[in-house]
């Protein structure tokens, strides 16, 4: 009996030894392949870091290289050649460096440097197109971009010893230790980067912008009578923001409405900047025809007037409505105004006003030197199916006097603008899935 | 002396099992995260030129009589259950990826400008960093991203300024891969339209969390609930 027990003890302890042994062996495997995993995944990371290191390398000598022979050579042509070159190298060189390091802390300026160096060389690049030759000051600016460039060149072989030996990326991103992060800001201090103006979205021209529509001061209780004139419906407001930007704002919210409306008033003269909210439409009990009146209805309530409905889309039963001021039959896009409505009952749920109170003026037109006849003729590719004269923004801050030429091809519509004073196409824009907007003529 | 034996094995039994739990267990909890895609459907209340697809073929195939109208009534949501039930899917009347797939055709949202992987990327976005916050805020969180994308000093993609290093949280613990809903989608649309609370900022954070000595000198324009707007 007592022998029988100890066999038996032995025989389980035997047993719970071998599935203990069983179980540890397969979780010993388990994990030695999850290091494995583990340490693959890291090297494949590390190489990516690695990869953009040495591309940003590239890229930059490149670009510096395309600059230097720019520098010398007298033919458009290959100047043409070389500044483009030089905005894909340094479109590379950003894309590299964004992935390298978070440039919102650091190395800011140069990437901001880099774009509009970039930028600056296409806007050269269309200059020499239109038949134009590069100006002096074009090709002084030019000189300080390729000094930049060879200055953040020179700074990035200073650290290229370090990574090549044995640097690894992953383990000091973003840290101190990060030699890129070093690298940029010693860079920030040591380069001073020149001003670029010129027609161009990254123009040191734009970086102070003033709005057009201003007026006294108003305190916040004014602005809150303002800001009910504007509300679609009656309601309780209050006080929940203020902006101190370019355009300072008082920003109020409905009380006691599940879904809020936000609306933001100008402190200076009072205008309706926006109206927020997030209302949503499981019907639709309204037609495009319908919706373009309550948004322009509201729009005269207001007192704006003169605006003309030129696209119209809807998004799960909500119209999104877009209004641009017509002054004397002539489109001003800049000074446009968004209006959101809601296709189940009929009511404004959006407003958008930031850039018609950025542009909005009475403009000086300019003399109409092509005729609408000459423009349509310019367009052979589309069918055209209306013809308008409209102002556009031509980069920079500037505007420009077009013919809008608006017509299909194939299964596209697009937009083309002829410039009203020589006759150049200016810009086209293609109607992305022309199917969920509308054009309004 | 039998009841010891079982009772041993039992207990080497249950600690077999709890060990192999515990060894497969993390596995299981990866996976579940990764399946977060398919936010766009269609439902009762949409409206537009997929829906004008869908009614279509519903039409063509004989499951819909109602009007080619891109409009989602309750004569839509019939026909669609309509055809899930005769092709083995759930019929719940809205169009998901799989009856999307039945039928035929890719579910995409609009936006202005950029294209629909651009908008759910936003929405992704918005929903990983600011989903807590006011309707206002996700909006803002929405612009601050695209006046990057607008600006100089960034990447000139939404794609690059999201997935910059270390730019955003939410891409570094992983958020960014939930499934965004409707109001994060909603927002992402209206920051697209040019919706911007903020006007012009590039930046924001959480005063109560944000230790970066860096962030804390940028001046502040608007605060919307937990967030501090700046340039």
């Amino acid at each position: 009996m007592y022998k029988k027990t100890i066999i038996s003890l032995v025989v389980v302890c035997f047993l719970l030894t071998m599935i203990v042994l069983g179980v540890s062996i397969a979780f010993g495997i388990t994990n030695r392949q999850a290091n494995a995993e583990n340490e693959r995944i890291s090297n494949d990371l590390e190489n990516v870091y690695k990869r953009n290191y040495y591309e940003l390398s590239y890229e930059l000598s490149n670009a510096g290289d395309s600059l230097n022979k720019l520098l010398v050579t007298a033919s458009p042509s290959l100047q043409q050649k070389l500044l483009t070159d030089f905005s894909d190298e340094t479109a590379s060189a950003v894309i590299c460096l964004s992935i390298l390091t978070d440039t919102s802390s650091n190395g800011e300026k140069t990437v901001a440097f880099i774009n509009k160096a970039g930028d600056y060389a296409k806007s050269l690049n269309y200059k020499l197109a239109l038949g134009k030759a590069l100006s002096n000051e074009d090709k002084d600016n030019l000189t300080s971009i390729y000094n930049a460039i060879i200055s953040i060149n020179q700074s990035l072989s200073e650290i290229s010893d370090k990574i090549e030996d044995n640097y690894k990326f992953l383990d000091v991103l973003n840290t101190e230790n990060d030699l890129v992060v070093g690298f940029l800001n010693n860079i920030e201090v040591d380069i001073k980067y020149p001003s670029l103006i010129y027609d161009g979205p990254f123009s040191d021209a734009l970086e102070e912008k003033k709005p057009s529509l201003t007026g006294n001061e108003l305190d916040a209780e004014k602005a809150l009578q303002e800001a009910k004139s504007y509300m679609p419906m009656e309601c309780e407001l209050e006080k929940c923001a203020e902006n101190s930007g370019d355009i300072p704002t008082y920003v109020f919210v409905t009380k006691n409405l599940e879904s809020p409306y936000y609306v933001s008033v100008a402190k200076n003269g009072g205008w309706l900047v926006s109206i927020t909210s997030n209302i949503t439409s499981d019907e639709n009990n309204c037609s495009e025809e319908e919706a373009v009146k309550v948004a322009n209805d509201y729009l005269l309530r207001l007192g704006i007037t003169d605006m003309e409905a030129v696209w119209v889309s809807d998004y799960n039963s909500i119209y999104f409505i877009n209004f641009v001021y017509k002054q004397n039959d002539v489109l001003a896009y800049p000074d446009m105004i968004k209006i959101k409505v809601s296709a189940k009952d009929k009511a404004i749920v959006g407003v958008e006003a930031l850039n018609y109170i950025y542009n909005h003026n009475e403009r000086q037109l300019q003399e109409v030197k092509v005729s609408k006849e000459e423009a349509e003729k310019k367009v052979e590719s589309i069918e055209v199916e209306a013809v308008r004269l409209a102002i556009i923004p031509s980069g920079g801050g500037s505007e420009q006097l077009c013919w809008e030429v608006a017509g299909k091809a194939n299964e596209d519509y697009y937009f083309i603008y002829i410039s009203a004073e020589s006759g150049e196409e200016v810009e086209v824009f293609r109607v992305v899935d022309s199917e969920q907007g509308k054009l309004l003529i | 002396m039998e009841k010891l034996i079982y009772t041993s094995i039992t207990i080497v039994m249950v600690l077999a099992l709890a060990l192999t739990l515990f060894v497969s267990l993390p596995t299981q909890s990866a996976e579940s995260e990764s399946d977060a895609l398919e936010a766009v459907v269609l439902k009762k209340g949409s409206s537009g030129s997929t829906v004008r697809t869908v009614q279509t073929k519903l039409k063509n195939w004989g499951y819909y009589q109602g009007n080619i109208d891109g409009i989602y009534g309750s004569k839509t949501v019939e026909a669609v259950k309509y055809f899930q039930r005769r092709n083995g899917l759930t019929a719940d009347g809205i169009v998901g990826a799989k009856t999307a797939a039945a039928m035929g055709i890719t579910l995409s949202s609009g936006g202005g400008g950029y294209n629909s992987s651009d908008t759910y990327l936003l929405a992704r976005a918005v929903y990983g960093e600011a989903r807590g916050e006011p309707y206002l805020g996700q909006v803002a969180v929405a612009a601050v991203i695209l006046n990057r994308v607008k600006s100089s000093k960034f990447p000139n993609s939404i794609s690059g300024v999201i997935y910059q290093a270390g730019a955003f949280t939410c891409v570094s613990d992983g958020q960014i891969n939930l499934t965004p809903n409707d109001t994060a989608m909603q927002a992402a649309k209206d920051a697209l339209s040019s919706w911007d609370p903020t006007n012009g900022c590039l930046y924001y954070y959480n005063p109560r969390t944000a230790t970066s000595a860096w962030i804390w000198s940028r001046q502040v324009r608007l605060v919307i609930g937990e967030h501090n707007f700046c340039v």
